[in-house]
């Protein structure tokens, strides 16, 4: 699934049924190249741990419950990037030349995992991804 | 395969950290030290805290590499305070007197030519000719020698056009 299709989603409790909120953005943990949490827009901000997120398809992101949303305050410092914040940052190779500009993110929606990065009309192997930083997605060259 | 570009084309090329995906600052100089012809590396205009910029260097063998973007590192220790460290001659060959062994000036240095596919290293020279302004790159193994003053080449030096810059010979 693409990021761009998740973030918008209503996000609803497993255990209430009960719409809580939706999805503000996709916020992914870039060494371990996984969704690491979501951030929810449900009255204030809120976060959720992807171990909390039961599933996510068409029409709804679905928590186990609402106790799985917490402060984003409460979290460890980590170093996680917006996903929403992403489209049109520059894509870098280590290499120095540009790949384009990110259009979109893919990811597993069954684990989190990141599985490529979408540039124009190319798809970039999540394998490849070195950085996210305010300047530019830095990915291996594909020349190795 | 042999990537080949114009050290002045190289000034404003933002410089990037591959651990951090953040523009550390761009180039400013291209220091060259003028009797062995090294490349030395960068000067560079960091960001300052205040909003004026910091003077940076970065070392040759501190260049991950330059692609067309961009010049990158590995991340912000890759840069380092001193532009003093670098032991060149910033941008001093530029202007350098072209004299061919016969003694007759030919013209002056314009640019430096550097191979940047995997390390950096200086290639080539353009010169302006005094006879008809014209730009002409010349090998390094083709030069007799040079010094902070003055490049020599023989009588015959081989001339190539200014936009072929893949065509310059990598050996004497």
């Amino acid at each position: 699934m693409k990021a761009s299709e998740i973030h918008g989603l209503p996000v609803v409790s497993r255990e209430s049924a009960r719409e809580l909120g939706e999805v503000r953005t996709l916020l992914l943990d870039v060494g371990g190249r996984r969704v690491a949490a979501v951030e929810v827009d449900a009255g204030g901000r809120a976060r959720a741990g992807w171990g909390s997120v039961v599933g996510v398809g068409a029409d709804a992101m679905v928590l186990e419950n609402e106790n799985a949303l917490h402060d984003p305050a409460d979290d460890e410092r980590q170093r996680l990037a917006p996903a929403a914040d992403l489209p049109e940052r520059l894509v870098l190779d280590d290499r120095g030349d540009a790949e384009g500009k990110l259009a979109d993110v893919e990811i597993d929606p069954e684990d989190g995992r990141l599985v490529a990065l979408l540039v124009g009309e190319d798809r970039i192997d999540a394998e490849r991804l070195r950085s996210i930083g305010g300047y530019a997605v830095v990915v291996s060259s594909a020349r190795g | 395969m042999t990537r080949r570009v114009r050290a002045r084309e190289l000034v404003g090329r933002p410089v990037v950290s591959v651990a951090a995906g953040e523009r550390l600052g761009e180039v400013k100089d291209v220091v060259v030290e003028a009797e062995s012809g090294e490349f030395r590396g960068f000067t560079l205009n960091a960001p300052g805290a205040l909003g004026s910029p910091l003077d940076r260097a970065l070392a040759a063998d501190a260049v991950h590499a330059i692609g067309s973007h961009a010049v990158m590192v590995e991340d912000e220790s890759s840069l380092a305070e001193d532009p003093g460290t670098l032991r060149g001659d910033r941008a001093d060959v530029i202007g350098t007197t072209v004299l061919t062994e016969n003694g007759t000036r030919l013209g002056e240095i314009t640019d430096v030519i550097l191979d940047v596919d995997r390390d950096t290293t200086l290639v080539g020279y353009e010169i302006e000719r005094d006879d008809d302004g014209g730009k002409r790159l010349i090998a390094r193994p083709s030069a007799v020698s040079i010094s902070g003053d003055t490049l020599i080449v023989p009588d015959d030096v081989d001339q190539v056009a200014p936009d072929e810059l893949a065509a310059l010979r990598a050996e004497r």
